[in-house]
């Protein structure tokens, strides 16, 4: 088996029930083709980097599963035709994972999981610890400024008028 | 130090010294931080305000980690947490 990450976005302003319903659909599918469903992440709703489909919002889910070839291509087929669904990627974690591997790593997810809330997203439930603000501040940034040149001919012609 | 046996070095005046900081690669020395896709605020400090990848001479990346970090940035691009491009106005 191979383990997957499976990222949709779907429409922003869907009502909860409807992305629960989204994402049991899913879920069923990868059971059913006897795949292994490790966790469902919810990113809940984020700004996109750009628009898709004239939105500028969406609801992340990630899924992490462990399964064939076939059940990413059966997902994807039906990814493809579901009109809530702005978006999608999947990208292989890992090649080779046993059924004992996941089902530990399961267990102890699970246990994280009660520690934590239930909806507490993976980015941002992260506590941004000390070294992180450290690193924000000794990367190198280079600002990229808007080359001033063609504003100068754009008055020049103006000016010539 | 040496003496000014070549011609070249014998005029320093108009050569500026330009300072190179030896830069390390963060993701080496920081074992802590996880190039991944899932978590653009990290590869954001890895884009221009364009949108263009930091070039390895400039972020100081090592070629392992400039490798997979262009790797995980375009993943995060395919599922619009990063910018292809930022355009002005």
């Amino acid at each position: 088996m191979k383990r997957y990450d499976l990222v949709f976005i779907t429409l922003a302003d869907l009502p909860n029930e409807e992305i629960d319903a989204i994402v049991e659909r899913y879920t069923s599918i990868i059971t059913n083709m006897k795949g292994m469903m490790v966790r469902v992440n919810r990113w809940g709703k984020r700004k996109l980097a750009y628009l898709i489909g004239k939105q500028s919002r969406g609801y992340y889910v990630m899924m992490d599963f462990a399964g064939t070839g076939s059940i990413v291509s059966e997902l994807e087929r039906n990814l493809k035709f579901d009109e809530k669904i702005l978006k999608y990627m999947t990208v292989k974690q890992a090649d080779s994972i046993t059924r004992e591997e996941i089902e530990k790593e399961i267990s102890g997810v699970s246990k994280e999981a009660e520690e934590k809330p239930a909806e507490a997203a993976e980015l941002e439930a992260r506590p941004r610890s000390v070294e992180r603000r450290e690193f924000s501040r000794s990367i190198v940034r280079r600002s990229t400024k808007p080359r001033e040149e063609p504003k100068e001919t754009e008055k020049g012609g103006k000016e010539s008028k | 130090m040496t003496a000014y046996a070549n011609p070249r070095e014998s005029r320093p005046r108009y050569e500026r010294r330009v300072y190179h900081k030896r830069k390390v690669c963060r993701f080496c020395t920081n074992s802590d931080l996880k190039l991944s896709y899932k978590d653009p605020d990290i590869l954001k400090y890895f884009l221009t305000e364009r949108g263009k990848i930091i070039p390895r001479r400039i972020s100081g990346n090592c070629a392992l980690h400039q490798r997979k970090m262009t790797v995980e940035i375009k993943r995060a691009r395919s599922i619009a947490l990063l910018p292809f491009m930022v355009s002005d106005t």
